[in-house]
């Protein structure tokens, strides 16, 4: 159609004809919202609108701002394409993970229970070459709840390495874990059973009965 | 004969197998005991690495071991790596017997239990020799059966590494006598108030030999508790040759400074394998120590030596050689 002038003055049109949008991704959280342009408006004429949903094909933009149903002397020959809708994500930057650089290992066993604190018989992890160790520890330096744990005989391990915060901040750290392994089953205490009789057989004691009252 | 073991960690090897062998000892064929007097990581160490070079030998445990409790705690912390090294040691000495018994290569493979009065080994040639064991008495091997029985596994209770704790009553303790020389071999046998048990027992023993020792094994570490006046009167030479193996019991280390005082009123020739007082910890990361300053200490220092050489029929040592750390208290 010949447009010596522009015979839609007054009107805006948003035409979707091989348009190029901009959709413009709005933080996380908040609803999206799509953000038009139309190149292929008359020259000197660029509207941009927003959206909720992209508009149809050949909706007019009236002057106060809302669409209206299309003219069919304006588009009847065009085609509806599907807007192509560029998305360009944001880098998400998240926080570096915590790390742990282990640095030293002992394994403990507690020998010895005072009032606020316990005396542990060391071994070293890291170098099994080195001679037994012993050491204090106090109540208060174990995790919230730990100091049920703490009887003769429990083991633990006494970790001290660095830690990689998430700020990125490395500090040195030590760290008590008591070992938590599930009571006997009956399984088990079936299968020690089983191997001290073997051990009674070889040491040539003889067999008891007592055990089972045990289980 | 062996009497415990320990292990040497800066040679990685059983301390009495590296001695023997840097003195040209047949360890196969001429160690022809071993005994092992309890069960405790600072008397056990190593053992079976001994017990598989000398095949020879025969094994000795304490008689308060031969029961059906310390077969399961055996077999209990094997199950669940919960006696980190003394068990496991256990579990490989049965593992060379049950070898042994299978392959027959040895006329006797033990183990022999120890108990009160019991002739362990008799030679009779130029230089005849006895080694008789005076402990564990009966009451001891009852009360055994107690101690042992806390740690047996019961269902749905937590698992735990066994930890000694009673006094120390079923050790075995050793009386030697080669020619005319005789020693007393004092374990880790502590005193008790009861006469059927500890030193006290052995005192009334009535097959114990009126007779003296020259040389003594002071007993655990030198301790108070393991101390009687009627050992020192009633079973040694006046001033004996003593010695001792320091260590660290709990937080307080042995022998301590009023039990150094103590023997030395008994003896004036008292030797130790290292100096008394707990050790310094081994060198760490910088950063390590820090964190760590003063908290930790070393249970054992080391591997020293005290040798001490008695010619047959000579009425005092004829040679005391202290090596790598031992000296005089």
């Amino acid at each position: 159609m010949a447009q010596q002038s522009n015979p839609y003055q007054g009107v805006n049109k948003v035409t979707t004809f091989q348009p190029s949008l901009e959709s413009k991704v709005s933080p996380a959280g908040s609803a999206q919202q799509t953000l038009l342009r139309s190149p292929s408006l008359f020259p000197g004429w660029a509207r941009y609108v927003v959206a909720e949903t992209p508009p149809p094909i050949g909706d007019v933009l009236t002057s106060n701002g809302n669409f209206s149903a299309q003219s069919d002397s304006l588009i009847a020959n065009e085609k509806r394409a599907e807007p192509a809708v560029n998305v360009y994500p944001i880098p998400n930057l998240e926080p570096p993970k915590q790390s742990f650089r282990l640095v030293q290992k002992w394994r403990g066993t507690v020998v010895e229970i005072r009032d606020a604190e316990f005396v542990a018989e060391l071994r070293d992890q890291t170098d099994q070459s080195h001679p037994r160790e012993i050491s204090t520890f106090r109540l208060d330096e174990l995790s919230e709840g730990d100091e049920r744990l703490v009887t003769i005989g429990a083991v633990f391990y006494w970790c001290i390495g660095y830690e990689l915060t998430e700020s990125r901040q490395r500090k040195l750290v030590a760290e008590i874990i008591f070992r938590r392994l599930p009571g006997w089953s009956r399984s088990e205490i079936a299968a020690v059973q089983q191997k001290a009789s073997e051990i009674e057989e070889l040491f040539g004691i003889e067999n008891s009965t007592r055990a089972a009252a045990r289980s | 004969m062996v009497v415990d073991s320990c292990r040497d960690s800066a040679r990685r090897e059983a301390a009495p197998l590296g001695y023997l062998r840097r003195l040209g000892v047949d360890v196969r064929n001429r160690v022809k005991l071993l005994v092992i007097t309890h069960w405790h990581n600072d008397h056990i160490l190593g053992a079976s690495e001994v017990f598989d070079a000398a095949e020879s030998a025969t094994i000795v445990c304490s008689g308060a071991l031969q029961n059906r409790e310390f077969a399961e705690l055996i077999a209990a912390s094997a199950h669940e790596r919960l006696g980190e090294l003394e068990m496991p040691e256990f579990a490989r000495i049965l593992e060379i017997l049950k070898a042994r018994k299978s392959a027959a290569r040895t006329v006797s493979v033990g183990p022999t239990w120890a108990i009160e009065g019991r002739l362990l080994y008799s030679r009779g040639d130029s230089i005849p020799a006895t080694v008789q064991s005076l402990s564990p008495s009966d009451s001891a091997m009852t009360l055994a059966h107690r101690e042992f029985a806390r740690y047996l596994p019961k269902y749905k209770e937590a698992k735990l590494t066994p930890v000694a704790q009673s006094p120390n009553n079923v050790a075995v303790v050793l009386w030697v006598q080669v020619a005319d020389t005789r020693i007393l071999l004092g374990s880790d046998l502590e005193e008790s108030k009861n006469p059927n048990l500890g030193w006290q027992a052995i005192i009334g023993s009535k097959v114990r030999a009126p007779v003296l020792a020259h040389l003594f094994k002071i007993p655990h570490h030198g301790s108070d508790t393991a101390h009687s006046n009627d050992v020192w009167n009633q079973m040694l030479v006046p001033s004996p040759v003593a010695m001792l193996t320091p260590f660290i019991r709990g937080h307080k280390p042995l022998p301590s400074n009023t039990d150094i005082e103590r023997i030395k009123t008994k003896t004036s020739e008292v030797y130790s394998t290292s100096r008394p007082g707990g050790w310094k910890p081994p060198r760490r990361d910088r950063a390590v120590e820090r964190l760590v300053e003063g908290r930790l200490r070393a249970m054992t220092g080391g591997v020293g030596h005290v040798r001490i050489r008695w010619s047959v029929g000579a009425t005092h040592a004829t040679d005391i050689g202290l090596f790598s750390g031992a000296g005089a208290l």
